[in-house]
């Protein structure tokens, strides 16, 4: 079983009037699951943090059935969906949550009390449901999931398409974006990584990652001092050769513009030590560049 | 009676029996015997007196040092130090997704469903 744990607040690039929090789950037969989460009526996203700041939300994905939830200080309250294809269309059945918050949290949370549970619902690939999930106290706002349910095939990010020479970036080229959701996806040595992997996206436009047995890469668009130059950024992809190996990390939306390409410089982090439960999968994660060259 | 010669007289110093002491000479003269723990009250000794002024003088400079002499310090806890700190929690994730979250924020009130109803978006459209 596989855990995530939803956005809280993305950068202002990435928010729109509303959005709340966003993940996603993937089955055992490759169906993904993705959240959108949103308070409506939209409030500004500088007070999102007061509005709505002691609610957390998770996803957990099993063979069968992804776990949605949320919680406060004292509360959680969630569901399980599963996803099974009938030709050609895909049922989606809502189900009592079956999450243990003191495994999955680490704290004993109370259940909220359990929601009446709709009929299995058909939809097609690519469908999005809408549901209600909480209420404001004043009842004038609502917590909305918009569920999506892809095929692998849509959900997977395509490669990139452009065949222009990278050049140096440039802040004139505008902003940075890696965008996780509803998928990205690894591929080492021209093969798609399907074991675990872990993401964490701290603000910043510098990108990292970790495959177990090697030093952490560092991957900067912009030059400095001990990186050397590795790689390409092109559209929505990463791709650099380091160690005798080569890499690519494809996001679901253009990296630092559609139709572009970057020089990508790398430095070898030897210092870095994934957590206890991540030396098996591959680790990778933004922040800024100055954070990561002091760790 | 005629005087006697030294001769006669040392026969009779030689002759002389000189009586027992009376059975209550020793009382009268060293006054009745008392045991050891009572005679310990009342027992004196002879000091010199360049001695006791000696001692006199020591026992004063003892005295004065001792009054002189700071009092021990008591180890005070440091004053509490409060220390404000904001932290950011990460959850730990297996897979894909780490928040970072302010933890300031108090716990809200929302209010769940009572029932899920679920509204079904065509993919392609928009719900209104």
């Amino acid at each position: 079983m596989k855990t995530s744990i939803l956005f809280l607040l993305a950068s202002a690039a990435l928010a729109q009037p509303g959005f709340f929090m966003s993940g996603g789950g993937d089955l055992k037969s490759g169906i993904v699951v993705h959240f959108r989460t949103m308070i409506e009526p939209p409030v500004k996203v500088a007070d999102m943090k007061a509005f709505a700041g002691g609610l957390s939300g998770g996803v957990s994905d099993g063979d069968d059935a992804v776990r949605r939830y949320m919680w406060d200080d004292s509360i959680y309250f969630g569901y399980d969906i599963a996803v099974t294809r009938v030709a050609g269309s895909y049922s989606v059945t809502f189900l009592p949550s079956t999450i243990s918050p003191q495994r999955m949290l680490g704290k004993a949370l109370t259940p909220a009390p359990q929601p009446k549970f709709p009929a299995p619902q058909l939809v097609q690939d690519g469908d999005t449901i809408a549901l209600d999930l909480f209420i404001s106290p004043d009842g004038k706002h609502k917590i909305v999931d918009y569920i999506q349910i892809l095929s692998p095939q849509k959900a997977a990010p395509p490669p990139p398409m452009t065949t222009s020479t990278p050049r140096d970036f440039s802040i004139d080229d505008g902003p940075v974006r890696f965008a996780i959701e509803p998928k990205m996806t690894y591929w080492i040595d021209g093969r798609e990584f399907t074991g675990p992997s872990g993401f964490t996206g701290k603000p910043g436009a510098t990108f990292w990652i970790w495959v177990p047995g090697g030093p952490r890469y560092v991957l900067s668009l912009a030059p400095a001092p001990g990186f050397e130059k590795v790689g390409a950024v092109r559209d929505n992809a990463i791709a650099f050769s380091a160690d005798g190996h080569s890499y690519e990390i494809r996001f679901s939306g253009p990296i630092a513009g559609a139709g572009a390409a970057f020089n990508l410089y790398l430095l070898r982090d030897t210092a870095y030590i994934p957590k206890p439960e991540q030396l098996n999968e591959i680790v990778s994660g933004t922040d800024r560049l100055d954070k990561l060259i002091a760790h | 009676m005629e005087p006697l010669d030294d001769r006669e007289l040392d026969g009779m110093l030689r002759e002389w029996n000189v009586p027992g002491a009376p059975s209550g000479l020793r009382a009268a003269v060293f006054g009745t015997p008392r045991p050891w723990w009572s005679r310990f009250w009342t027992l004196s000794i002879r000091v010199p007196l360049p001695v006791a002024c000696a001692l006199v003088l020591v026992l004063a400079a003892v005295a004065f040092a001792a009054w002189r002499r700071p009092a021990p310090a008591v180890l005070k806890p440091a004053p509490a130090q409060v220390i404000v700190e904001t932290r950011t929690v990460e959850v730990p994730v297996v897979k894909e997704r780490v928040v970072y979250r302010d933890r300031r924020q108090p716990s809200t009130a929302w209010k769940p469903v009572a029932e899920l109803r679920p509204r079904i978006i065509r993919s392609g459209q928009h719900e209104n």
